[in-house]
């Protein structure tokens, strides 16, 4: 049986006296590129802010390797799971170093003073998202696509098992977009974490995933390789939009057309 | 920002300028004492009070007046420098400070409040006005945290929050001063800010505290740069981020409310030396914290010398000079707080 990097089990959330989650249940295989795909309000975010552990306790559990996310300690928590944010802004001048120098935040002791194998590991994160040459910038000075390369590093210097990224390219043109998801295809095929990825491009989740996770209205609608999960029928049904999906020669992925009119 | 490099040798300028500020400070005055009998005297020690280079009138003044009342500057200046810095990080908010959210005017409010009941002064104890301060004040920080809710609403929130709780309690001040006119010299001390009444007794109380506040806030600082991140990475980066805010919540208000309850309101320090001292050090905590203490002592030294030389004979209310100095900043900061969010 694969590893996984966690379980969520009966998961069961209401929130403003609406049932979001009922009884849900997934398992993530460690070492995978995993999507989470669905319409808007359908309950992503919402699974990955449980995952995060930043809303109130739900019912049912999420089982991590070392037990019950609940039972974390908060910088054990973030040695497991590292998070980059939806679209998040910097309003401080902090340098793209420093804010990648945070992520060692759970390896440090009490004093603020970083080792030098915290420096090593820092400039190695920031060369894996190809941004050791703006290290010295200022973190609000960077490009869209830099800046969401730069939490991504954020994540790398972390350490740690799992990177739960929300839509991080949904705001980027297509080549940013590529270039993102290749390095973060890059970091599983190397072993380096596992990514649990929340997307909306069906032709990049079924480029890029190994697993993808389909909901709907807070339950999952299906979930298996891209292949699998992403069906004419299935699609249209879900999003309500008409699709043609165009298959390609050897492995290339098959191309997801919706119908814009 | 500053280059990295020139950081030490900015830092050792402004602890030997405060150094000077403070000889100058022991020196200026009506008792007209030369810097070299200044020197002369506090080498002496405090109780060695017999020399040909000074008499003991001069030595007296030194070490019973200006030292006691300049180390609580000093203090009162750390205190509220770092107490700001800490709530801009808290509230991730540019603009906060002790003064300007009403935690100040809490401790007042304390203090006036217990002094309207007749539980303090007198034949009371040192530390019943700290206590009763910090009450005040905390008492006060637990409504904004409420009212503002935590740091989700806009920073303008939790501005006009802050100002409000300001109108309300200088309003109850004043009632209290209104009805009980005894009371009234007192209570005016507290609301304007002074540091006529320092004592070696009351410097020893504010600078425990002040060690009890600040000191583990050293400890902290890559929290406090972590922070000003949104909630959701701050959390997933492992701070444990309810409990570090209550925390400094706490550190920050117990220090500041002490200063107030010996030094009265004394307001917009905490809010001009960390902006000062952010544009030489960038945001980076644990630099920022180190300026701020040194910036914020020299800045009190300074106004408070200021407040008592520069009528000549009387004295000016210190809180008077650094609002002065704090408001027409404030209000820069405002403008282009809006500009920026158009």
């Amino acid at each position: 049986m694969q590893k996984t990097v966690g379980t969520i089990r009966n998961l069961t959330w209401a929130y403003r006296n609406k049932l979001l989650f009922d009884k849900l249940h997934t398992e993530f295989p460690s070492g995978s590129f995993i999507s989470i795909i669905g319409p808007n309000g359908s309950g992503k975010t919402t699974l990955l802010r449980h995952l995060l552990r930043i809303l109130p306790s739900p019912r049912g559990s999420i089982v991590l390797p070392q037990g019950d996310l609940h039972d974390y300690h908060q910088k054990d928590l973030a040695r497991h799971i590292s998070y980059v944010p939806q679209q998040s802004r910097l309003e401080y001048d902090f340098t793209v170093y420093d804010c990648v120098a945070m992520g060692r935040y759970s390896h440090g002791g009490r004093l603020a003073v970083l080792s030098p194998e915290d420096h090593t590991l820092i400039m190695q994160s920031l060369q894996a998202m190809e941004l050791a040459h703006v290290a010295d910038r200022l973190a609000t000075e960077l490009s869209g696509g830099e800046y969401q390369r730069m939490l991504i590093a954020r994540a790398l210097a972390q350490q740690s098992h799992v990177i739960l990224l929300d839509e991080p390219v949904s705001h980027l043109d297509v080549h940013n977009q590529r270039e993102i998801l290749t390095l973060l295809r890059r970091l599983v095929d190397q072993k380096v974490a596992t990514v649990i990825c929340v997307l909306h491009d069906l032709n990049a989740v079924s480029a890029f995933s190994d697993l993808v996770i389909m909901m709907r209205a807070g339950a999952i609608v299906a979930e298996g390789p891209a292949q699998e999960v992403l069906t004419k029928e299935r699609i249209e049904e879900v999003y309500q939009v008409a699709v043609d999906i165009i298959e390609r020669e050897g492995p290339l992925p098959p191309i997801i057309l919706p119908h814009w009119r | 920002m500053v280059k990295k490099h020139y950081l030490p040798v900015i830092g050792a300028a402004l602890v030997i300028l405060l150094v000077a500020i403070t000889l100058s400070a022991l020196t200026l005055g009506p008792a007209g004492i030369s810097i070299r009998q200044t020197v002369a005297i506090v080498g002496a020690g405090p109780s060695n009070d017999i020399s040909t280079t000074f008499n003991q009138a001069q030595h007296r003044i030194i070490w019973q007046l200006r030292l006691p009342r300049i180390l609580s500057a000093m203090v009162a200046g750390v205190v509220l420098a770092v107490s700001g810095m800490v709530y801009q990080a808290l509230f991730r908010n540019p603009m906060a400070d002790p003064y300007v959210l009403g935690i100040s005017s809490g401790a007042a409010f304390g203090v006036a409040f217990a002094a309207f009941l007749g539980l303090v002064g007198g034949a009371t104890g040192m530390w019943q006005v700290p206590t009763v301060a910090f009450l005040g004040a905390a008492g006060t920080a637990l409504v904004i945290m409420v009212l503002s809710g935590g740091v989700r609403r806009s920073p303008t929130t939790l501005l006009l929050t802050g100002i409000a709780l300001n109108f309300l309690l200088s309003a109850l001040m004043t009632l209290f001063m209104y009805l009980n006119r005894t009371q009234l010299q007192s209570i005016m001390q507290w609301t304007l800010g002074s540091f006529g009444t320092a004592s070696w007794s009351k410097l020893g109380i504010m600078g425990a505290t002040a060690t009890l506040g600040i000191v583990p806030i050293m400890f902290l600082t890559r929290e406090l740069d972590i922070l000003l991140l949104d909630e959701a990475s701050a959390l997933s980066i492992g701070v444990s981020v309810k409990s570090v805010r209550l925390l400094l919540l706490v550190l920050s208000t117990l220090a500041t409310s002490v200063t107030v309850a010996f030094c009265g309101i004394i307001g917009f320090v905490g809010l001009m030396v960390p902006h000062i001292m952010r544009l030489i050090t960038g945001p980076r905590h644990k630099t920022l914290m180190l300026f701020s203490i040194v910036g914020g002592a020299l800045m009190m030294v300074g106004a408070d010398t200021l407040a008592r030389t520069v009528l000549g004979a009387s004295e000016l209310p210190v809180g008077i000079v650094t609002a002065l100095a704090g408001a027409p900043l404030f209000i820069v900061l405002l403008a282009n707080h809006r500009k920026e969010n158009r």
